[in-house]
């Protein structure tokens, strides 16, 4: 690992063979006192990110095969999945410990923040409207009703509703919720 | 101290090819997922975990070969990844209105 393995640049210089020796003079470039453990710190912080980051995205994509429909596994795969790359990217900016670089990785994190959910968002509304089938098990559906009549994309926008064309839906709807075992689980 | 340190950095490869290793698997993964979704909407969130992955890949091979610079692809296909499925989710609703 060549590049400086503290949090800012600021204990950058402060190596390890540097600990053992007397402390130079100019006061600059040596950091005496307890900052003389952030370069571990550093190192330490950004190891404890990256294996967060890890499971989480470990996480996301076993939530995404093993899920039962749409609409679970892309709760999985966005959620966890957000949360462990933006812990991995913080991870990256905790080790190379620079502050242009931990602002490049502040930017992805926040980029990553905004789109991630709106993209979602936009999947899920689609996948509803193409009717993309609901898991069995799943009993409450608040958009149920709601855009199940002939869709209109022309104008503002905005969806009108012909209710002479509304069909139910294929899905059951709510229903109520099923009694639980004794385990608990549905 | 050096030999500590020597280790330590050992320790630190060995964790990144580590995370590189679970990425893969995780890409692989959902690429299966991709191949095998049983509707789009299914195929468009695997692309998107797939891309988030790579996001995650890039920025932990810029560590492994010290280039810092190869955060910007990150910024750039994470800009990508959210125009993709943007367009993939317009095209879901505009194929279901002929």
């Amino acid at each position: 690992m060549g590049r400086g393995s503290g949090i800012l640049t600021l204990a950058n210089d402060v190596n390890v063979s540097r600990a053992t020796e007397p402390p130079v003079a100019d006061g600059v470039t040596t950091v005496s006192g307890p900052l003389e453990l952030l370069p571990w710190f550093g190192e330490f912080l950004a190891g404890v990110l990256l294996v967060v980051g890890a499971l989480f995205s470990l996480l996301a994509v076993i939530g995404i095969i093993r899920m039962p429909d749409l609409y679970t596994r892309m709760q999985a795969a966005t959620k966890a999945g957000t949360l462990g790359v933006a812990c991995l990217i913080l991870g990256v900016a905790a080790h190379f410990g620079e502050a242009s670089i931990a602002f490049e990785a502040l930017l992805i994190v926040l980029f990553i923040f905004l789109t991630t959910p709106i993209a979602s968002h936009l999947i899920a509304r689609a996948a509803y409207f193409v009717r993309t089938p609901i898991w069995d098990a799943t009993w409450r559906d608040d958009l149920h009703g709601s855009y199940d009549a002939d869709l209109s994309f022309e104008g503002d926008g905005s969806i009108d509703v012909d209710p002479s064309q509304t069909q139910a839906r294929p899905a059951a709807g709510n229903r109520p919720p099923p009694p639980k075992d004794k385990d608990g689980r549905r | 101290m050096i030999g500590e340190a020597a280790s330590l950095s050992a320790l630190f490869m060995g964790l990144f090819w580590g995370i590189m290793v679970v990425l893969g698997l995780g890409i692989l993964m959902s690429v299966g997922r991709m191949l095998r979704g049983p509707t789009l909407p299914d195929r468009v969130v695997a692309l998107d975990l797939f891309g988030m992955l790579a996001v995650g890949v890039i920025c932990i091979f810029s560590v492994i070969t010290d280039r810092p610079a190869l955060l910007s692809v990150g910024v750039v296909m994470a800009l990508i990844l959210f125009l993709g499925t943007c367009a993939f989710a317009l095209y879901i609703e505009r194929r279901a209105k002929p």
